[in-house]
């Protein structure tokens, strides 16, 4: 086990190289740069030359690139992200941990009501395989796999914050007027995150299931459950104890493509919704081309998706001695 | 249902290809002055030409599969007969609209033409001044405007159908550009082995290490903004997974008799590939390619309504979400109408993958 786990960390390595690198060559190759404005579309200087090279030489930028990227590796290594571009720098470092926050709960409310929705509805599926109730939420999953996730949150709102109903909040995190803490605090947070935390988790829910079902199908198909019906093991003992602990394997390999999201978000539910995550701040940061906010959200992004992936891998591994063996 | 699947997914594209003679601020046809015109047809662009073709041939290719399958005469002419008329409509175009065309409904109240307006009559980019002379914006649906109008008096099926057909273009470019990558690195992967093998497939892993939209979101604060970036970047995107099952495909026909048998023949190695092993595994692609058109045709929807898609005045049916979202209280059909669209496309193409992939492949059919 322990020499595995050293190939599985070592793997990372190039990984982790292969980002950082990819990240700093894109930024140094976007057009612009940090002197465009200084230069008129007439190729005439506004500034003058010396003071350009004199800038230039301050901030290091004459360098070689491979000494650049090893400072800028250095930096990120102790978390200085810089600062960002515009009018009023701010620390890079303060704006991810802020919408990290506030992406992290989101999701995590939402990926928990989406695993415990959806893995017990695709066992259910599963056990009731064939039947026309089954074959219609079967066709309801399918309809609802196919639908955007825009319209899932539009339609939200347009029921519960603007239509007949007008019973929730539409966007932000806090209203104005409600206090920061206390009881009053916490029912205004959770009346604003329930409509993000719903439609996530109804958008992943049939991919959940769907997983589930499939992974419990192969399951039920075995003997040892035929025998477990045959001692007269009740079924639900049989389904969520005897079945459910190998069925699902699959969804713990899916655990790797969970994470990241954990830490992306959902650019598409944060910018629906008006909430300051680590979508909506990419996305902005995008727009604006604020080149070291870019540059800190795809690194930790990517670094959060690597841990995914090991996370998943060693899960895996505790969980099935075969997967180490491969 | 394989039948309902691919006669939904055809009229959709049918829907898109047709958007200049269903929405257009040209007359269809008119006598103007005396003169028998067809302002519409005159002025196709290319782009409307190119679509023609397509929907010309997708109808001969149906024709020809009806005749394979020694259907009756009519299920063989009708398609037929269609492929002929698209590519007859493929020729057309290239012509400037005139000044009486333009101004048809003035023209015609001023009893100066008799004129076939399209049916939805207006096209995406139109304002309609008798909208703004009303005064209500935006303007609920009614007899002139079926689906009602957007905030500048611009009608909204109009620019729903136009804005679909820009997304199905874009949605099938990024496709035909993830299955070129992902089929020549699944190649690759199948005739080389070992260490190229190893390698690619550590791209492969690092692709997927990043949630989709964000990577393109990513990349995108480094280009160029456009249609042609949005549909290189969702390609490049999305070639893993075509990467994946092609070389699955090729590593397992690698170890068939008829392969083993061609190489003992001596048949070179680039014929070996192409003759042998991609016709073989075309199939399990083809249903992949199918599936990715339906995710690209909604990371596309995404990226436009966060401003990443198509540059403005194009309609496009994720900026008419972003702006329907601020009047989702007065007007809500402008936010929920091109949401719905994309869904009975992504439904449509979603169930012809679906039974494309439960569809038995020919070798079992025989045995």
């Amino acid at each position: 086990m322990r020499a595995w786990l050293l190939r599985r960390l070592l793997l990372c390595v190039p990984t982790l190289v292969g980002l950082t690198l990819v990240t700093f060559l894109l930024s140094r190759l976007a057009p612009g740069g940090p002197f465009a404005s200084a230069i008129d579309p007439e190729g005439a200087s506004r500034v003058p030359l010396q003071e350009i090279e004199a800038m230039r030489t301050l901030l290091g930028l004459d360098r070689p690139l491979s000494v650049q990227y090893l400072e800028w590796l250095r930096r990120f290594a102790t978390l200085d992200f810089g600062t960002t571009l515009g009018i009023a720098p701010v620390p890079v470092a303060a704006r991810v941990a802020a919408a990290l926050r506030v992406t992290f709960w989101l999701q995590l409310a939402s990926v928990t009501l989406m695993l415990g929705l959806g893995v017990p509805l695709g066992v259910w599926c599963a056990a009731r395989v064939g039947t026309r109730r089954e074959k219609t939420t079967g066709a309801l999953l399918f309809l609802l796999h196919c639908t955007p996730m825009l319209l899932l949150g539009t339609l939200l709102m347009k029921l519960f914050c603007v239509g007949p109903l007008r019973v929730l909040p539409m966007i932000g995190l806090h209203s104005p007027d409600a206090p920061d803490h206390g009881l009053a605090g916490a029912l205004d947070l959770l009346k604003h995150a329930t409509l993000p935390v719903a439609c996530i988790a109804l958008a992943g829910l049939p991919g959940i299931a769907r997983f589930a079902r499939a992974g419990m199908l192969d399951e039920l198909a075995k003997p040892f459950l035929v025998a477990a019906a045959a001692r007269g093991i009740p079924e639900r003992r049989r389904l969520f104890v005897h079945a459910l602990r190998v069925g699902i394997l699959p969804i713990v390999a899916l655990l790797g493509q969970i994470v990241p999201f954990l830490v992306v978000g959902s650019v598409t539910v944060e910018k629906l919704f008006s909430l300051p995550g680590m979508g909506q701040l990419a996305a902005e940061a995008i727009l604006a081309r604020d080149y070291p906010t870019v540059m800190a959200v795809s690194v930790v992004v990517g670094v959060a998706a690597m841990a995914g992936f090991l996370l998943a891998d060693v899960v895996q591994a505790l969980l099935d001695r075969r997967v180490r063996l491969a | 249902m394989r039948r309902g699947a691919i006669l939904g997914a055809f009229a959709l594209v049918a829907a898109a290809a047709l958007a200049p003679l269903l929405a257009h601020e040209l007359p269809l046809a008119g006598r103007f002055g005396g003169e028998l015109r067809f302002p519409v047809l005159r002025c196709l662009t290319g782009e409307d030409r190119l679509w023609f073709a397509l929907l010309a041939a997708l109808c001969a290719a149906f024709a020809g599969a009806a005749r394979l399958r020694r259907r009756s005469r009519a299920a063989v002419a009708a398609p037929a007969a269609g492929a002929l008329l698209f590519a007859l409509l493929a020729c057309c175009g290239g012509g400037r609209p005139r000044l009486d065309e333009l101004d048809w409904r003035a023209t015609r109240a001023a009893g100066r033409a008799a004129v076939v307006p399209t049916p939805v009559g207006f096209g995406p980019l139109e304002s309609d001044d008798v909208a703004i002379a009303a005064g209500v914006l935006p303007a609920p649906p009614s007899a002139r405007h079926w689906l009602g109008t957007d905030g500048s008096a611009r009608d909204v099926a109009a620019r729903l159908l136009h804005g679909m057909r820009v997304s199905l273009a874009t949605a099938v470019a990024a496709t035909a550009v993830a299955l070129g990558l992902g089929l020549l690195v699944g190649l690759a992967c199948g005739a080389w082995r070992g260490f190229v093998d190893l390698a690619l497939m550590r791209v492969v892993e690092v692709f997927l290490c990043f949630p989709q939209l964000f990577l393109v979101l990513v990349v995108f604060a480094y280009l160029p903004h456009g249609r042609t970036t949005l549909a290189l970047l969702l390609g490049v995107v999305g070639w893993t997974t075509t990467a994946q099952i092609a070389r699955a495909e090729f590593l397992r026909l690698h170890g068939e008799e008829f392969v083993v048998a061609a190489r003992a023949l001596g048949v070179p190695a680039w014929r070996l590939a192409l003759r042998h092993l991609l016709p073989n595994a075309l199939e399990p692609v083809a249903v992949a390619a199918t599936f990715g058109v339906a995710g690209a045709l909604l990371a596309e929807f995404t990226l436009s309504f966060l401003g990443f898609g198509v540059p403005p005045p194009t309609p496009s049916l994720g900026q008419m979400l972003a702006e329907g979202k601020g009047v989702l209280e007065t007007a809500p059909w402008i936010a929920l109408l091109p949401g719905t669209v994309i869904f009975l496309v992504v439904v449509a193409i979603n169930a012809l993958g679906e039974s494309l992939r439960r569809r038995p492949a020919p070798r079992r059919r025989v045995a």
